[in-house]
């Protein structure tokens, strides 16, 4: 009994492994997924290493006299309203938006994933009332259910990326149930169940890492909303505080002064677009590649 | 809005949020005079830093008619002149009603029919003990109704103000007296409890305004009063209208209809007035002031006035750590006040040890602003019960109502960083922040400003008694209690002026509340718009149009 399910798991790892090497290579042709990574790549380079160049307080410093410089030798994003260096800003501002993107993404996949595939795999009244109340969550527009979020726990970074993560758990969850859904019809959950596996261990060895791939390009596309939501609360006043170099606030401190100085809305727009474009274009890449028609077909060639 | 645990508890709370909001919605009958009022640019008293600039408005006679279209900065909201809490309804309302006592441009309180804010009392005579006040009535003048105003009408309003179920704003400047005689239609006789110094002062605040008798229950929905303006209609939020009042007993008013729009937007309002449809506007944005003042721009004209409000700093006076002094005076000394007046005002400002108006004479003007010194600070610091850390990070609670206030803490944040204190500002909304902040008192450290300083029984008791209204520092001195208290009823002049002048100190060394800056008024009109320079109030936030023309 123990060798035959040690000798299944083998036998899926290596489906699996063949499956992964295919998917690279598909992966590899699609330009959308390549630019996507390629932007993304860059913002991770910038957020991880930047900081070890610049420093907050350099970010931070104030020079009233030198306010609204032009893009110039000395500062080649120009100077804001304070006379800060727009382009040190900017490059503390990328690890920001990963750290609102990571974390909020984090949060709504670590209760939405586990809640959706109980539903699914559960069922009966479990699955309506997880999934109804997560029908409720989702019938608020989401900025205003971040809004709300924000508005008791006070405005901070930290309670806007939770606020996010909240607003999107529903997506989450309903993603995961329609996988697991389908996913729990499949013979080798059946053969597992047969073997008298627990259901746990079912659900979270055979029948998820089955249903990933929809949540993975969920997760993509929902970093870059995240991160243009974060954006949007900050420049609500509701996410990050001053002087903190995020993005959405730059751009929410340059409103008053569009006409004298664009440049200190130019360059962190720049940023939010250039940051949420490679998400979408990953996360689209990565749709393509694991799309379901495209693995059935796979799936008969292999047979 | 804010949680109410008890029943005390609340009727404190929705006290102290009703008077808040007064203040901040931005006082409205406190404030004081300068340049800009009626006397023109740069009158004598040394506040009055005030001038014009830009294009000229046209000479010549006054014309008449035509519609004068005012941009205006703020929502007015209750409409009810006794109630009203907020800045902007008074700014408003000030154009529909008069006061009994007028107040000249160098606020002097006056019976001159000619001054900048006249008053309805042609004389006033008091006793010698100042317990009995005689006024006497301006012949001919009537009210909005129709109705010619009496003694009745005086004792009316008075009576209204005084009723404690009404809720009426300046009901304390009313409380110690005892009677009002009409002994016939023009003479009104107040009888004190007892000797109130500021009395006459306080009837010049738009806030006690005269009423016709019998027409409390409309004011609120349709403002009746003397001034030079009728009210018409107004939708909340969007525009109002007021037409001329042909009976107006002074001079005025000239144009036909004044239409106020509300724009809160500093940049749309500018544009209004420079592109759109707009004649006047209050408040220029801070950072295009340079661009417009002093001749800058010949399509616009300008009037600017110093000072329009002062900002202080809220600090939580019964609360670690600012419960210390020490501390208190640190934060005192971390600020670059003239850092902030460059950084956050674009220079349109000036620093300030007390938030008496530089042209009050109850101005101590020995004190002076306490200049950044970090070490001072630190030191100061180190020698308190308190460690630097102890309570990292320290809230800094500021609105965006005013964005300014949100650069100035930015530039604070980082004075107080060169300190070592870590500071940590938090953006709230203007109701979040009235509720937090002054309602409930929940906070450490917050900021705001106060259009106000020309009175100063009204400001410095209202703001730092132990019992003041506006009072939400918790702070409680039994030195500048007794001061103000003693300056109410000292019996001389220079006697009330002396106690004014040591609650200032006393302020000064205990640092309730460290002092910003005073930020300069401005505001703007079309070069066909003459009379500019009388639009302002001596209370330097009011606006009167009855003097004020089109050229067409």
């Amino acid at each position: 009994m123990a060798a035959e399910s040690a000798d299944a798991a083998r036998w899926l790892t290596d489906a699996r492994r063949r499956k992964l090497a295919d998917l690279f290579g598909r992966y590899r042709s699609n330009s959308k997924a390549v630019a996507g990574t390629i932007l993304i790549g860059l913002l991770i380079v910038v957020g991880v290493f930047g900081p070890l160049f610049v420093s907050l307080e350099q970010a931070n410093a104030l020079d009233v006299a030198n306010r609204f410089q032009p893009p110039g030798p000395a500062h080649p994003m120009g100077t804001d309203h304070l006379g800060r260096d727009v382009l040190l800003r900017i490059v503390l501002g990328a690890r920001i938006s990963l750290y609102i993107g990571g974390l909020s993404v984090g949060i709504a996949t670590a209760a939405g994933v586990p809640l959706g595939a109980v539903a699914g795999y559960v069922g009966g009244n479990v699955d309506d009332t997880i999934m109804r109340t997560m029908d409720i969550l989702m019938s608020f527009p989401p900025i205003l259910l971040a809004l709300t979020v924000v508005a008791v726990l006070g405005p901070s970074l930290t309670n806007a990326m939770i606020a996010i993560g909240v607003t999107y758990v529903p997506y989450f969850a309903r993603v995961t149930r329609s996988e697991v859904v389908s996913v729990v019809e499949e013979d080798f959950v059946e053969a597992a169940r047969a073997l008298g596996e627990r259901d746990s261990r079912v659900l979270f060895w055979e029948v998820l890492p089955n249903a990933a791939a929809p949540i993975i390009v969920q997760a993509s596309i929902s970093l870059a909303f995240a991160i243009l939501a974060a954006a949007g609360l900050s420049f609500l006043g509701l996410g990050a505080q001053p002087p903190q170099p995020s993005w959405g606030l730059m751009i929410r401190q340059s409103k008053q002064y569009l006409a004298q100085a664009p440049w200190m809305a130019i360059f962190p727009g720049l940023g939010i677009a250039t940051t949420v474009l490679g998400f979408n274009l990953l996360g689209d890449g990565i749709r393509d590649v694991l799309d379901p028609t495209m693995s059935a077909e796979l799936g008969a060639e292999n047979e | 809005m804010s949680d109410r645990p008890t029943d005390a508890e609340s009727r404190i709370d929705r006290r102290r949020f009703l008077v808040a909001t007064g203040m901040a919605g931005v006082g409205t009958t406190l404030a004081g005079c300068s340049g800009g009022g009626s006397g023109g640019g740069g009158s004598g008293s040394d506040g009055g830093d005030g001038g014009s600039g830009g294009a000229t408005g046209p000479s010549g006679e006054p014309q008449e008619g035509g519609t004068l279209v005012w941009g205006h900065s703020e929502v007015t909201q209750e409409l009810d002149v006794h109630l009203a809490q907020t800045a902007a309804s008074s700014r408003f309302l000030n154009n529909v009603h008069e006061t009994l006592v007028g107040l000249s441009g160098e606020l002097e309180i006056s019976t001159a029919p000619d001054v900048t804010r006249p008053g309805l009392a042609a004389d006033w005579e008091i006793n010698d003990d100042r317990t009995e006040y005689t006024f006497t009535l301006r012949d001919g003048v009537t009210f909005h109704d129709g109705s010619e105003l009496t003694s009745a009408d005086v004792r009316y309003t008075f009576e209204r103000i005084m009723d404690p179920d009404v809720g009426a704003r300046y009901s304390g400047v009313l409380t110690a007296v005892e009677s009002i005689e009409t002994p016939d239609d023009s003479t009104v006789v107040l009888s004190m409890s007892e000797r109130y110094n500021p009395l006459l002062r306080q009837l010049a605040f738009t806030g006690t305004a005269i009423i016709p008798e019998g027409s409390a229950s409309e004011q609120a929905s349709n403002p009746v009063g003397t001034g030079p303006f009728v009210f018409e209609s107004r939708q909340q939020g969007n525009r109002a209208e007021l037409s001329a009042f042909d009976d107006y007993w002074g001079e005025g008013p000239y144009v036909d209809t004044l239409e106020e729009r509300t724009m809160t937007d500093p940049d749309t309002r500018l544009t209004g007035l420079t592109d759109g449809d707009l004649d006047y506007i209050n408040d220029i944005p801070l950072d295009d002031m340079s661009s417009y003042v002093d001749g800058a721009n010949d399509a616009v004209q300008t009037s600017t006035w110093r000072p329009l409000a002062f900002n202080h700093m809220y600090l939580h006076n019964d609360r670690p750590p600012f419960d210390s002094v020490n501390w208190r005076r640190a934060i005192d000394f971390a600020l670059d006040k003239q850092e902030l007046v460059e950084g956050a005002l674009f220079g349109q400002g000036s620093t300030l040890a007390t938030p008496s108006f530089p042209n009050s004479p109850y101005r101590n003007d020995d004190l002076d602003p306490r200049p950044q010194d970090v070490e001072q600070a630190r030191s100061l610091i180190e020698d308190s019960e308190y460690g630097i850390d102890e309570f990292a990070p320290i809230e800094f609670k500021v609105t965006t109502n005013y964005p300014w206030h949100v650069t100035a803490a930015t530039i604070m944040e980082q004075h107080f960083s060169e300190v070592g204190l870590d500071v940590e500002i938090q953006e709230l909304q203007w109701g979040d922040w009235l509720t937090q902040v002054t309602s409930n008192m929940d906070y450490r450290m917050a900021m705001v400003n106060w259009f106000g300083g020309w009175e100063p029984a009204q400001m410095y008791r209202g703001l730092f008694h132990s019992e003041g209204s506006f009072n939400s520092f918790a702070y409680a001195s039994d030195d500048f209690d007794s001061a103000i208290e003693n300056a109410e009823t000292a019996p001389s002049e220079e006697e009330e002026v002396e106690y004014y002048r040591e609650a200032q100190r006393v302020l000064h060394e205990e640092v309730p509340s460290p002092m910003l800056w005073f930020r300069d008024g401005a505001m703007a009109a079309k070069p066909s718009v003459g009379g500019i320079d009388t639009v302002l109030a001596p209370n330097n936030t009011e606006v009167n149009f009855g003097s004020a023309w089109l050229d067409e």
